[in-house]
């Protein structure tokens, strides 16, 4: 490919700026900047809860200073909503309320979230953190498939069926060891349109754009505060895929900041018809018996009005910043070994950071099912791990990223591959340097390859560098080295010349502790090989 | 931490504030930056849309930064360092490959959805978002691996890999030429 350069180039062209688009900037700029600018990536998010359905009731809970008033504006949406509920909160934890411990924990206060709002009793939860200052996650959280009937041909399969899904985005708003809170939900079939709602004003609208299974319905509504008022709204119920408007309310009551939200409930939800303030209609342990059964949801924090609360908040930006503002990680602080858990139950953190061993990168994987699995690493293959048993692999993983999966052979279909049940990012972090690259830096295109094969029985060298030192092309000034880690297994061994890798050899065992060669790259000008 | 991050977010002017001439000057950086960050984050996620607002969302912010960035020696370092910023935020907060919610057409990849005829299109469609990425900074906009990597927040050598992988992918789909 000679011209690799031009070949992006020419894809670029496919699309065209618009003519008007820095008419658009300047509009986007002064939607941002009616209020005092909170960041690019601030997640807003609100459950408009009152007088809609147990979704409402599960949040505000019993207690309460209203919102927006003088206790200053919604900045949560879930448990508490604003600075001063936190606040009592955290003192109430700091002062050891053991009923409250729960909201130290991230992963308890996603699950606790799910279970109360959503009713999802069995959901799984997997985190992500978001990498610098502030304390910021988002937990993705999902729910097994329920056990259904076939559906009837040229019927649909019941929504409520499958698993399902939504990430909620949480901030410790107190932070170094601050409570969590809910900041936003966002669900599968629904999106915003703003996806944020910073700048917005009364009467102002966000859409919901729904994507809704076959017997579904959806619907949306918001509560707003101002100074000791509260005014709500709903939005009209949908039974086909659509928008939901969700207006920002006028009337007397000047209000200042809020929550959205539009969710998705299962066929013959009686809570339509029935009191919604009911909760307990929301949580009756049938899965298909005559309830509202919250689907899918999505949730946004709402602040109008030209001055936030300097608490005011959002999830840590990413500032670009200088190489001198950049504090290093805490590189001391990464292990040598990842532990995996291949369980659906057992929320892991993702990425998971490891460093590597002079041999390698270790990853000890435990299964937590009663039976064999199949774990896989990206580009280095599957290995079996016994029921409940674990097992250690040693991979030479370049530093950065990588994928493990963990496939349980039992969902497979007879013409489908099973997905995988845990899906887990592995970051190799290499502050010693350990790796060596093997990769070509070749002045021309052309690289030479070469396989080689053995009869049964061929013996190998003991030493696989002293062996390439004696290859054809091999000059004295080249520096003949180990390739990836320093003791990874099969060896490979590069030649470095003026700097730069200009040939690879791969080497195989020989069954009698020696190592064969079995492959060689090298860059086609050099004369190696 | 949190006193730290709020005097950061209490930083940037806003764009009102800005005398006219900055104004101005932002207008040409714009103008002479536009196009071309828009094609190559195009060719990062394949998609349209997603391309728009990314380049929007990084002159916005270069903009309310623009008195500082404006001294900087390399503002378009910046920008583009911003919007990988905002492209690894991104992938970091909906690892969805495509919006299954109606009236988006255009939010499908368009590499995805490359035919037959487009080698080219199915070819970038076989590499993961990072691979293009790396690709796109080394290839097609010229930065080092230490640039590179500063921008999409990893090691320079993992720029190398990412970019090695998508080079090799590109040539296997595309045939040696």
């Amino acid at each position: 490919m000679s011209d690799l350069r031009g070949v992006l180039e020419k894809v670029g062209r496919r699309i065209e700026p618009r003519e008007d688009a820095f008419d658009r900037l300047e509009r986007a700029r002064r939607r941002r900047t009616r209020n005092r600018k909170i960041t690019a990536g601030a997640l807003a998010a609100a459950i408009a809860v009152s007088g809609i359905v147990g979704v409402s009731v599960a949040f505000l809970g019993g207690e309460q200073i209203t919102p927006g008033g003088q206790d200053g504006r919604v900045v949560a949406l879930w448990p508490e909503q604003t600075m001063a509920e936190i606040r009592r909160t955290q003192d109430a934890v700091d002062a050891g309320e053991e009923s409250l411990a729960w909201r130290l924990d991230l992963e308890a206060t996603a699950k606790r979230f799910v279970e109360e709002v959503l009713g999802w009793g069995d959901a799984i939860v997997t985190i992500q953190l978001f990498p610098g200052d502030g304390q910021g996650a988002v937990a993705e959280i999902t729910t097994p498939a329920a056990p259904c009937p076939t559906p009837a041909e040229g019927e649909p399969i019941d929504p409520r069926c499958p698993g399902r899904k939504v990430e909620v985005s949480l901030v410790g708003l107190l932070p170094p060891q601050g409570v969590w809170s809910v900041l936003r939900v966002e669900g599968d079939r629904i999106r915003f349109d703003p996806e944020t709602a910073d700048g917005l004003s009364v009467d102002e609208t966000v859409r919901a754009h729904v994507d809704l299974p076959a017997g579904a319905q959806a619907l949306g509504g918001g509560t707003f505060f101002g100074d000791g008022c509260t005014n709500s709204f709903s939005t009209e119920t949908i039974a086909e895929s659509g928008v939901l408007r969700l207006s920002i309310p006028t009337g007397e009551c000047a209000v200042t900041s809020g929550y959205v939200f539009a969710y998705v409930v299962g066929p013959g939800s009686a809570g339509f018809d029935e009191d919604p303030m009911d909760a307990e209609q929301l949580y009756a342990p049938d899965p298909f018996g005559q309830r509202v059964e919250v689907l899918d949801l999505t949730a946004m924090r709402v602040n109008l009005g030209p001055t936030p609360d300097a608490e005011a908040t959002s999830l840590p930006e990413e500032t670009p910043t200088t190489a001198e503002e950049s504090p290093p990680p805490d590189e001391e602080a990464v292990p040598d070994v990842a532990e995996v858990v291949c369980d659906p139950s057992v929320t892991q953190y993702s990425p998971i950071r490891v460093r590597p061993q002079p041999d390698g990168v270790h990853i000890r994987v435990t299964n937590g099912l009663d039976r064999q699995i199949s774990v896989m690493i990206d580009d280095f293959g599957s290995e079996k791990v016994e029921a409940l048993g674990s097992k250690e692999r040693v991979e030479s993983i370049p530093p950065g990223e990588t994928w493990l999966r963990c496939y349980d052979p039992e969902n497979a279909g007879p013409d489908a591959d099973p997905a995988p049940f845990v899906r887990v990012l592995i970051e190799v972090a290499d502050p010693d340097g350990l790796w060596k690259s093997t990769e070509l830096e070749c002045a021309s295109d052309t690289i030479l390859e070469g396989i080689l094969d053995y009869f049964a029985g061929a013996r190998g060298v003991q030493d696989p560098l002293e062996a390439a030192r004696t290859l054809d092309g091999i000059l004295p000034t080249d520096a003949v080295e180990l390739a990836r880690y320093p003791e990874s297994e099969p060896p490979m061994v590069r030649v470095v010349r003026d700097g730069k890798v200009v040939a690879l050899f791969e080497y195989i065992p020989d069954g009698h502790g020696g190592w064969l060669l079995s492959g060689t790259e090298s860059c086609g000008d050099v004369g190696i090989g | 931490m949190l006193g730290a991050f709020m005097d950061r977010m209490k930083e940037p002017a806003t764009a009102e504030e800005a005398p006219a001439a900055d104004a101005a000057s932002f207008e040409r950086f714009f103008e002479a930056g536009h196009a071309r960050l828009l094609r190559a984050l195009f060719v990062v996620t394949g998609n349209a849309d997603e391309a728009e607002e990314l380049v929007q969302e990084a002159f916005l912010s270069v903009w309310e930064r623009w008195d500082r960035v404006s001294a900087m020696e390399d503002p378009t370092g910046y920008l583009y360092r911003t919007a990988m910023n905002a492209f690894r935020s991104r992938l970091r907060r909906a690892a969805r490959a495509a919006r299954r919610v109606i009236g988006l057409a255009p939010g499908a990849d368009a590499f995805a959805a490359a035919d037959e005829r487009d080698a080219i299109g199915r070819a970038l469609a076989g590499l993961t978002p990072r691979q293009r990425a790396a690709l796109v900074l080394t290839e097609m906009l010229g930065y080092g691996s230490e640039e590179a990597g500063r921008m999409l927040g990893v090691k320079a050598v993992t720029v190398r890999v990412l970019a090695s992988q998508a080079r090799e992918a590109m040539r296997k789909a595309l045939g040696d030429e």
